[in-house]
């Protein structure tokens, strides 16, 4: 193959994958299930940014006159048994969770992708060893390592929480993004980089990176599905975020209790946000999947 | 509510005599077993078969929340004293009004100037191995607490006594008479040797009460214990050498089952899986139908949840500030709401105000926001600051540290609760590394444990009278401080309230200290708890004491 050869080759995939691209996008906007799990996603976004404004409460405010009060006009989700507003709490509650995940997963995403592609692309003893530590890594349940790390740091800031989701979750996709870069790596368009004598920087980020993001993309839908269950577990049993705030997983842990005394909707409106919540990313990671064709 | 829990309502509201009180709970008793009888009978004239075969008597099941550390008389520091009281015996022991009843001592009699008391031992008292209890023994229980070559360095009871006994003063007379000469005057020394001292049920001579007493629990109280999970649950039987004949409980065992929040205790009392919740939040109790389950409420003393504020490291060493905390909270606004009337009275800042000799007149705190933001400006911090509040998980706790950080806030104090729910319960919290709570002893930073945090949260067992909170926690001397205040004004007034023997002299020097509780506040009493207990209608009998101790000694299944 000369320098010629290998231009045609690398604008003729170029041109491959804006088609591909095209075509997937006109695919996701048609898709009914991506809709609807971005239509609710988009509201929880909306939540996000503007919640401060649409809460009628601060999230710690009491009103002894309303103690476990029922949802009504006053109070649309009832009030929990500190006399603080359900509706008012959910909604501050969302940031916490939002921001603590998608954080995580785009800290996961980055440090998978980036020891996927390197092993990927160098493999040899590099590939093996940093392979064993994933696989020996990947063995324990995410929980656990988080708890176990939250715990031995002492931590209770939301940060340190999603520094430790992000570390956990890097193994996964590491092994995801590196089984797609094997295949991509023995591909023409990558024998044709080198020949032109790429930098392997140029290799790696400008070449294979456009062509594994999708299985990228599909794996941090689903991590972040995963994300959000892990900040609400950890939150539910007191691990990573203050007592008290309005994490959603805090308020499902200190009000559980008082399900059995009849009081169930301090409980289910924030049970309900997380399950939204995750359900519409599912929703979108589902479709992806289905469109990518992985 | 059942009569006898009307009886311990008139007991507690109109100082009834305990004459009248255990005559009343006897009736009930006695009623309720002749109705039980009534009904057997009435069956057997219908013609009905009558069963032979002795049905098997199910057990007690009680609900109590979990407990922290061992359950060894030397170990104990509050979080395992329902454990112990099913098996110990105590020279008294504390009713449920607040008052005493003799136990293995008969009688008492101080001397005139309140700095000896003899205690007449009762006689044909045993262990429940079978072995006679002695004077000995008693003197051995009062004595190993003070000699570290026995109790091997672990002996929380001892505080109990600082400046007011130790080992020289405990004195055998004879075989059935034991005497405390004391280091200075008390009033009110039968309360230190009944169940409020919570360790100091009496162990057989030369016994070890620290950790590994658990796995017999050689005692002399009414049950045995069968079988002990450390913090899940205890099993006992009845104590076949209890020394009152008039013991005839109708369970054979009981079970003390130890749960995180006793919310979650409801749904086994619905079912009938539990017979009795031990304490429990007033919004639970309310939930329960009146048809079925008897409700009961009594003054725990000054026990329950006390908030200290360091005065000697941290934010809070100027008095003004912790004055303007004080004021932030909405003390009736909290009783009548979240607490929803039954749950306590409100409080002001001094653990002298549910008892009768508490001064009435000394005014009472009320939220002063204006007050206390001028406060906090004349104290250099218009702003306010942020702070850690340190305490351990349990339902009324958390909600007393939700109202503290919505308060405080009020004038600029950002709280963050760090709110330890390890193991079940404390066992981060209420650990002993600073023990005593003594300056140039201590941790001199906030390491989040009781006794050494800027801002926390202690549970306090409900006494009888208010001398072990002033001894242990108000006093400079205290071994349980965590406010570690170092007043002399009102360690002179707390001396004066110790030594008082008349209730108009005592009286005086409560308001003394009651004074100098809202002068200096290092701790904020906000209310006043009341015990909540839970109990199916059927179960009759069944007592539990404001420290939470239980006495099911006239327990009945109507």
């Amino acid at each position: 193959m000369n320098d010629t050869t290998a231009t045609t080759i690398a604008n003729k995939s170029n041109l491959e994958r804006k088609t591909i691209r095209r075509e997937r996008v006109r695919l996701v906007l048609r898709d009914k299930t991506f809709l609807i799990g971005a239509l609710i996603l988009g509201i929880w976004l909306f939540i996000t940014v503007f919640g401060n404004f649409l809460a009628p409460h601060a999230a710690g405010d009491q009103d002894f006159q309303f103690v476990s009060k029922s949802p009504s006009l006053k109070f649309p989700f009832g009030t929990d048994s500190n006399g603080r507003d359900v509706f008012s709490r959910v909604i501050l509650g969302t940031r916490l969770i939002v921001v603590m995940a998608f954080s995580a997963t785009v800290l996961g995403t980055v440090l998978g992708t980036s020891l996927g592609l390197a092993t990927g692309y160098f493999k040899g003893k590099f590939d093996m060893i940093v392979m064993r530590l994933i696989e020996a890594v990947s063995a324990i349940p995410v929980l656990i390592i988080a708890l176990l790390a939250i715990a031995a740091l002492d931590g209770r800031s939301p940060t340190l929480t999603v520094i430790v989701i992000g570390f956990v979750f890097t193994p996964n996709i590491g092994r995801t993004v590196r089984a797609a870069v094997l295949g991509e790596s023995e591909l023409e368009y990558v024998a044709a980089a080198r020949l032109r004598t790429e930098r392997t920087r140029h290799i790696l980020f400008r070449e294979i990176l456009p062509n594994v993001l999708p299985p990228i993309i599909v794996e941090f839908t689903v991590r972040l599905g995963y994300a959000i269950f892990a900040i609400a577990t950890l939150s539910f049993l007191g691990a990573g975020v203050e007592y008290g705030s309005p994490n959603w997983g805090s308020q499902i842990a200190e009000n559980w209790g008082n399900i059995y005394s009849n009081v169930w909707w301090p409980t289910a409106f924030p049970a309900l946000a997380i399950a939204s919540l995750a359900v519409s990313i599912n929703l979108i990671s589902d479709s992806l999947l289905e469109i990518f064709e992985l | 509510m059942s009569e006898i829990h009307e009886d311990i309502k008139e007991v507690v509201s109109s100082r009834i005599s305990r004459r009248r009180f255990v005559q009343g709970a006897a009736a009930v008793t006695a009623g309720a077993a002749v109705v039980g009888l009534a009904a057997c009978g009435g069956s057997e004239s219908e013609g009905e078969t009558a069963d032979t075969t002795p049905a098997e008597v199910k057990p007690l099941r009680i609900a109590t929340g979990k407990q922290e550390h061992v359950a060894a008389p030397w170990e104990t520091s509050g979080g395992s004293l329902f454990i112990l009281s099913m098996v110990g015996e105590w020279l008294t022991w504390q009713l449920p009004d607040g008052s005493l009843e003799p136990r293995i001592a008969e009688s008492w009699t101080a001397s005139e100037d309140a700095k000896s008391w003899t205690f007449k031992i009762r006689q044909g008292v045993m262990f429940n191995d079978g072995t006679p209890l002695t004077v000995d023994d008693i003197v051995y229980t009062y004595t190993a607490i003070f000699d570290e070559a026995i109790h091997k360095g672990v002996s929380r009871s001892k505080g109990n006594y600082d400046n007011i006994l130790d080992a020289a003063g405990v004195v055998k007379v004879d075989e059935s008479t034991i005497q405390f000469n004391l280091l200075q005057a008390n009033g009110n020394f039968p309360y230190f040797v009944s169940s409020a001292c919570y360790g100091m049920c009496i162990i057989k001579k030369d016994a070890f009460g620290g950790a590994g007493w658990e796995e017999t629990m050689i005692a002399a109280g009414p049950w045995k214990m069968v079988s002990h999970v450390n913090t899940e649950s205890t099993v006992y039987e009845k104590n076949p050498y209890y020394w009152d004949t008039n013991f005839a409980p109708s369970f054979n065992t009981v079970e003390l089952v130890q749960f995180v929040s006793a919310a979650t205790a409801l749904p086994q009392l619905q079912t009938g899986e539990l017979d009795f919740i031990g304490a429990m939040e007033a919004a639970d109790a309310l939930a329960l139908d009146e048809a079925e389950f008897t409700i009961a409420t009594l003054p725990a003393g000054a026990g329950f949840a006390h908030v200290h504020m360091r005065t000697n490291f941290g934010p809070f060493q100027d008095k003004r500030i912790r004055q303007a905390a004080a004021l932030t909270i909405d003390r009736p606004g909290y009783v009548d709401g979240i607490m929803m009337g039954i749950g306590g009275r409100v409080g002001n800042d001094s653990v002298m105000d549910p008892y009768n000799t508490a001064d009435t007149s000394v005014p009472q705190r009320v939220k002063d926001i204006e007050k206390a933001k001028a406060l906090m400006a004349e104290a250099g911090v218009p702003n306010g600051f942020a702070v850690d509040l340190s305490s351990w998980a349990r339902d009324d706790i958390n909600k007393y540290a939700n109202l503290i950080k919505t308060s405080f806030a009020e004038i600029g104090i950002e709280v963050t609760l760090v709110i330890d729910g390890s193991d079940g319960g404390s066992a981060v919290y209420y650990t002993y590394d600073p023990y005593p709570s003594m300056p140039g002893k201590v941790n001199q930073f906030d390491n989040h444990s009781w006794l050494a945090s800027n801002l926390g949260i202690v549970d306090w067992a409900g006494r009888g009278v208010p001398d072990q909170y002033l001894m242990r926690e108000w006093r400079s001397t205290g071994d349980w401080s965590g406010a570690m205040l170092d007043s002399r004004v009102m360690d002179a007034a707390i001396d004066e309230y110790l030594q008082a023997i008349t209730p108009e002299a005592k009286k005086v020097a409560s308001k003394k200290i009651q004074e100098a509780s809202l002068d200096e506040t290092p701790y904020i009493l906000a209310y006043t708890s009341n015990l909540i207990t839970a109990s199916r209608n059927s179960l009759t009998g069944m007592l539990v004491n404001g420290m939470g101790q239980f006495d099911a000694r006239t327990a009945t299944n109507a």
